[in-house]
């Protein structure tokens, strides 16, 4: 129910008052010819008017003076109240459940964390910092009097760094170095060059083959560096890191992304691989939020979204007409 | 009676006594509380536009079918999808929606309603239901018999109309059983 229901229920009362001129006719033909939603909302509320019409048979024979009361007891209709499941699926954040979920593991001072495809963990640090490790990943970690060290190996990794200024925190992927000292930041390996996202506080940012200085990223940061020298500029977008980082609760985020990017995205956590064989499909753009452990969801939702055909089977899952 | 009141009555039957379930569906598909609203609004002018209601043998599917229709040609507009959409436009392509027997309309049924919605409302605004439609008296009339004005008792009377129209929205209708989605589908042409 909105502001226009009630406009419209306002019209249908100035109707029904008797004091109707040509004025008025006119005001409720040029709200009407505004907006076909003003025209929805007057026929829903013209015929509960209507419907209201049909008490008249209470009173048919009847003074209305003599009336004080309706023999009818009041049965109020009670709202709809949703069962919890129902609030879920409309909108409350689901947790990740994919394969192998969060798995808690005794911290330690040297260790190798490895997930599978399609497999999520979130390992707390000897330090008191925790590393979410996204699918298909390798990195270790070592924490040291003096640094705390984390190679990335391959794969993608967010970090919510516990505060040490005497242990600089620094993720090592290729050349690309970040340091932060007590923050939040993800980084993510590609085969050219490394991506890092700040979430919270400030992190430096460099390639060890480059001479430039650091480069500084605050919260909403992002910045791919490639690992062969080249200046590199970081860009301000708080939304982008939010959504590239939907991976921690098990999700994928598009916003206008490509459907190539966005099947290579699902692929990363899947067996069962997303085949565009349609290649005039493969820059359709999307948007929408997903579980990224429901390649099959987001396939329907393609095959709704542009109409094309989507065959799925237990081994792939193929869009558009081979 | 004129063709317009007809097809108004078949809307107060048979359409209205399901607005609340089918919003209850659209909240579970993804949509945000105004976007509901402009949805809702748009299907009531899509019935609008629907030149003759001889055809629907279902009004319930039928109610949902605009629903679902509306949703799709928006997300094709839009590009916009959420999983809680795609999971609900496919139950509803399955959900059955036969007519159950409680379902079958009466005139007691709908009196019973009609008498409910004008019993919920405050006291004034009441009175004012039960003068003008239980005993079909004119505004001026009703004023008179309250001893209102004019204006006070045409305020009641649209404030007494969305409240009525908000209980049609959000009303105890039946909600839709989602199904489970099958292992492997073959969905497309």
């Amino acid at each position: 129910m909105s502001a226009i229901d009630e406009q419209a229920a306002a019209y249908i009362a100035a109707r029904a008052a008797g004091r109707w001129d040509e004025a008025d006719q006119a005001a409720l033909e040029a709200w009407l010819a505004a907006d076909t939603r003003h025209q929805g909302a007057f026929f829903r509320a013209e015929a509960a008017w209507a419907m209201l019409d049909r008490a008249s048979v209470m009173g048919a024979g009847i003074a209305a003076d003599t009336v004080h009361t309706s023999p009818f007891r009041a049965l109020t209709p009670r709202p709809p109240t949703l069962t919890r499941r129902q609030w879920l699926a409309g909108g409350g954040l689901i947790a990740a459940s994919v394969a192998g979920a969060a798995l808690i593991l005794p911290a330690l001072t040297h260790q190798r964390l490895q997930t599978e495809v399609g497999e999520l963990r979130k390992v707390p640090l000897k330090d008191q910092s925790i590393a979410s490790v996204n699918t298909d990943t390798t990195l270790d970690v070592a924490l040291g009097a003096k640094r705390r060290d984390i190679r990335l190996i391959r794969g993608e990794a967010w970090f919510q760094v516990a505060k040490d200024k005497a242990r600089p925190f620094v993720v090592e992927a290729d050349t690309v170095r970040a340091r932060a000292v007590g923050t939040a930041f993800g980084v993510r390996r590609y085969p050219d060059g490394a991506e890092v996202m700040v979430s919270e506080g400030v992190v430096e940012v460099w390639n060890t083959q480059a001479p430039d200085t650091p480069t500084r990223l605050e919260a909403g940061g992002r910045i791919f560096v490639p690992y062969a020298p080249q200046p590199i500029r970081a860009e301000y977008a708080p939304e982008t890191v939010d959504r590239r980082l939907a991976w921690r609760e098990g999700q994928i985020a598009l916003d206008n992304d490509s459907l190539t990017h966005a099947a290579a995205e699902f692929n990363r956590y899947n067996s069962r691989k997303i085949v565009i064989a349609d290649p005039a499909l493969g820059d359709e753009k999307l948007v929408g939020w997903f579980r990224a452990d429901q390649p099959d969801t987001f396939a329907r939702s393609v095959h709704l979204a542009l109409d094309v055909p989507v065959r799925i089977d237990d081994t792939r899952i193929v869009i558009g007409a081979e | 009676m004129s063709a317009h009141d007809e097809r108004l009555a078949f809307i107060g039957t048979h359409i209205l006594p399901h607005e609340a379930g089918m919003r209850q569906w659209l909240s579970r598909a993804g949509l945000s509380p105004s976007e509901r609203d402009d949805l809702v609004q748009e299907v009531y002018y899509r019935l609008l536009r629907q030149t003759s209601y001889a055809h629907i043998t279902d009004p319930r599917a039928y109610l949902y079918r605009i629903a679902r229709n509306l949703m799709l040609e928006q997300i094709r507009k839009n590009r916009v999808v959420s999983i809680t959409t795609v999971q609900n436009l496919d139950e509803l392509g399955r959900a059955d929606l036969s007519p159950t027997p409680e379902q079958a309309v009466s005139a007691r049924r709908e009196l019973s309603r009609v008498m409910a919605f004008i019993e919920s409302l405050p006291a004034r605004c009441k009175a004012v239901f039960e003068l003008r439609k239980v005993h079909g008296l004119s505004q001026a009339e009703t004023a008179a018999r309250l001893g209102l004005s004019e204006n006070v008792v045409e305020k009641e009377t649209a404030r007494g109309l969305t409240l009525i129209l908000k209980q049609v929205a959000e009303g105890d209708a039946p909600a839709l059983v989602p199904m489970q989605p099958a292992r492997t589908r073959h969905v497309g042409h």
